[in-house]
C-alpha cells in the first residue's frame, strides 16, 4: 500500500511571547564579592536587607558576583552601596560595582532560556507541551498529521458543497474517533451561519438539544446523547478557514479541545487580528493549529 | 433598557442567565431576545443571537437597530452585532468573564468599528441579576475534573 505523504505544514498558534527569541532586558548593579568563603553569608544579608521581589527569576549570584539591584533604583553604583551601609550591611564585603544586563521575566521557552542565561544565571522551568508546540511540525508525528488531514477531507468537501462561502467546518471525536458534525458556510440564508456556528449547533442537536436553526443538508452524529457530552468538551473543530471573532468566541464557549485550520482569513481571531485562545481572562483555551491541507483549503 | 431587565429577570426565573435583549428601530421594539442555552444545548445561544434570529425571521434586519442589552456582551456577540451593522450598542453593566467591549476583549477595535457603544446604562439592576444568578453554580456543567496544563 502507497505510503501517505503529508502534505500539511503544520503548526501551533501561540501566544506572542513563546514566540519570541531572546526577552526583554532591564540592567541591573552587581558587586564582586572579595571573599569568596563569605559568599553565603553575604548572599543571606543581602537577601535580608535589599530584597528584589521582581528579579525573582534571577539567581542573585553568578561566579562571585552578587545582584543588588534594578539599576532603576539608584543613580549610581556608588549609591547603592552607600545605600547598603545605611541600612547596616557591612560593605567591605563587596568590591567593584557595575551595571549588568539581565533578562526581565522568566524564560518560557528553552530557546529564550538560552539566550538569557548567557546574560545572568537564571531560573527555568521547561513546559514539555510548549516545546513540543514550538517543535517541527507542532511536535506531531507523519501518522497524527495524515489523521488530522483525514478530518480536515470532511471539511473540505463541505466547503465544496456549501451554498454560502466556499469553507467549511468538521467536529470530531478524537477520543472514539467519531464525526460529531460537519457544516458548510450558509451566509446566503442567514448572516451569522458561518459553518463553525452551524457546525456547534449541530453538536447541540447530537446531544439531544434543539438547536437553533434548522439546517438539513448537513450532518451530525445520532445518539451522541451520553451523560459524559457536554457541548464540545473534548472535541475538536477542522476549519478550512481561519475563524472569525464570532466563531473563535463561540468556540470558548462550546470548550472546544483544540481548532485546526487550513489557511487564514483576513478577519481571522485565532492568529491574524488576534490570539483569542491566549487571552488570559477567558474561562476556557484551546489549542489552535494552522496550516492543515491549506493548499487545498486555498483552491476552495 | 427597563424592558430588557424585565426579560433578564424573567430569564433569572427560568434557571437561565439573566441577560435581556431588544432591538428598537425609531421608537419601536422589533425583537427581543433571552438566553437559550439550556433547552437547546448550543452555549452560542446567548440572548443576543436569539434576537438577532427573531428579527430575520421576521424578514427584517438588524441594521440601523438600536441594540439594548443589560449587560456588555461577549465577544461572539460584540462580533456579530458590529458585523450586522446596528446603529448603536447599548448596555448596562460590564461583563469581565466574556465582555467584548473592553473588558476582555475590544472587539470594536479589532475590526475597526465605528459604530458608538454606550455602558452603563442601569448598570446595578443588571448587576443585581447576574449576581443572584452567580451565587448559585450553573447546574448544566459537570463537576470539573483535574486540569492538565496545555499549551496556549
Amino acid at each position: 500500500m502507497k505510503k501517505h505523504i503529508s502534505s500539511s505544514n503544520l503548526e501551533a498558534v501561540l501566544e506572542d511571547i513563546l514566540l519570541v527569541d531572546s526577552l526583554p532586558s532591564v540592567e541591573v548593579y552587581a558587586a564582586t564579592v572579595t571573599h569568596k568563603k563569605r559568599l553565603s553569608e553575604v548572599i543571606l544579608r543581602l537577601n535580608t536587607v535589599m530584597p528584589v521581589p521582581d528579579l525573582q527569576h534571577l539567581k542573585r549570584i553568578n561566579g562571585l558576583r552578587i545582584l543588588l539591584c534594578k539599576a532603576c533604583s539608584f543613580r549610581t553604583g556608588e549609591d547603592a552601596i552607600a545605600d547598603l551601609a545605611a541600612r547596616g550591611f557591612d560593605v567591605t564585603s563587596l568590591g567593584s560595582v557595575e551595571k549588568v544586563s539581565v533578562v526581565d521575566r522568566l524564560p518560557t521557552t528553552r530557546r529564550q532560556f538560552e539566550a538569557a542565561k548567557n546574560l545572568w544565571p537564571v531560573n527555568f522551568h521547561e513546559d514539555k507541551l510548549v516545546e513540543k508546540a514550538l517543535s517541527y511540525r507542532a511536535g506531531f508525528c507523519e501518522e497524527e498529521v495524515g489523521g488530522f488531514e483525514k478530518w480536515m477531507e470532511m471539511a473540505l468537501e463541505a466547503a465544496r458543497r456549501s451554498t454560502g462561502y466556499k469553507m467549511g467546518c468538521a467536529i470530531v471525536d478524537p477520543k472514539s474517533g467519531k464525526v460529531i458534525s460537519v457544516a458548510g458556510d450558509r451566509r446566503g440564508q442567514h448572516p451569522l451561519q458561518h459553518s463553525p456556528m452551524v457546525a456547534m449547533d449541530l453538536v447541540a442537536k447530537s446531544q439531544g438539544g434543539s438547536g437553533a436553526w434548522e439546517t438539513d443538508q448537513d450532518y451530525y452524529l445520532t445518539g451522541n446523547d451520553s451523560p459524559d457530552a457536554y457541548l464540545c468538551t473534548g472535541y475538536d473543530a477542522y476549519l478550512t478557514h481561519e475563524p472569525c471573532v464570532m466563531c473563535s468566541m463561540a468556540f470558548v464557549h462550546s470548550r472546544i479541545k483544540r481548532v485546526f485550520y487550513g489557511v487564514g482569513s483576513p478577519d481571522g481571531a485565532l492568529g491574524t487580528l488576534t490570539k483569542l485562545h491566549t487571552t488570559p481572562a477567558l474561562n476556557h483555551h484551546y489549542e489552535v493549529y494552522r496550516g492543515l491541507l491549506s493548499d487545498e483549503c486555498l483552491k476552495l | 433598557m427597563e424592558r430588557a431587565l424585565e426579560l433578564a429577570e424573567r430569564a433569572l426565573a427560568k434557571g437561565e442567565v439573566p441577560v435581556g435583549c431588544i432591538f428598537v428601530r425609531g421608537s419601536c421594539a422589533i425583537a427581543t431576545g433571552a438566553n437559550d442555552v439550556n433547552r437547546t444545548k448550543n452555549a452560542t445561544r446567548h440572548a443576543e443571537m436569539d434576537c438577532v434570529d427573531k428579527v430575520l425571521k421576521s424578514g427584517d434586519s438588524a441594521r440601523d437597530c438600536n441594540a439594548h442589552l443589560t449587560v456588555e456582551p461577549c465577544a461572539m456577540c460584540a462580533a456579530a452585532l458590529l458585523n450586522l451593522k446596528v446603529e448603536r450598542l447599548i448596555y448596562g453593566c460590564p461583563n469581565d468573564r466574556f465582555g467584548g467591549c473592553g473588558s476582555v476583549v475590544d472587539v470594536a477595535a479589532l475590526l475597526g468599528s465605528q459604530i458608538p457603544i454606550i455602558s452603563a446604562v442601569l448598570p446595578d439592576r443588571a448587576m443585581a441579576l447576574l449576581k443572584q444568578f452567580y451565587a448559585g453554580t450553573n447546574p448544566n456543567a459537570p463537576l470539573s475534573k483535574v486540569k492538565t496544563k496545555k499549551p496556549k
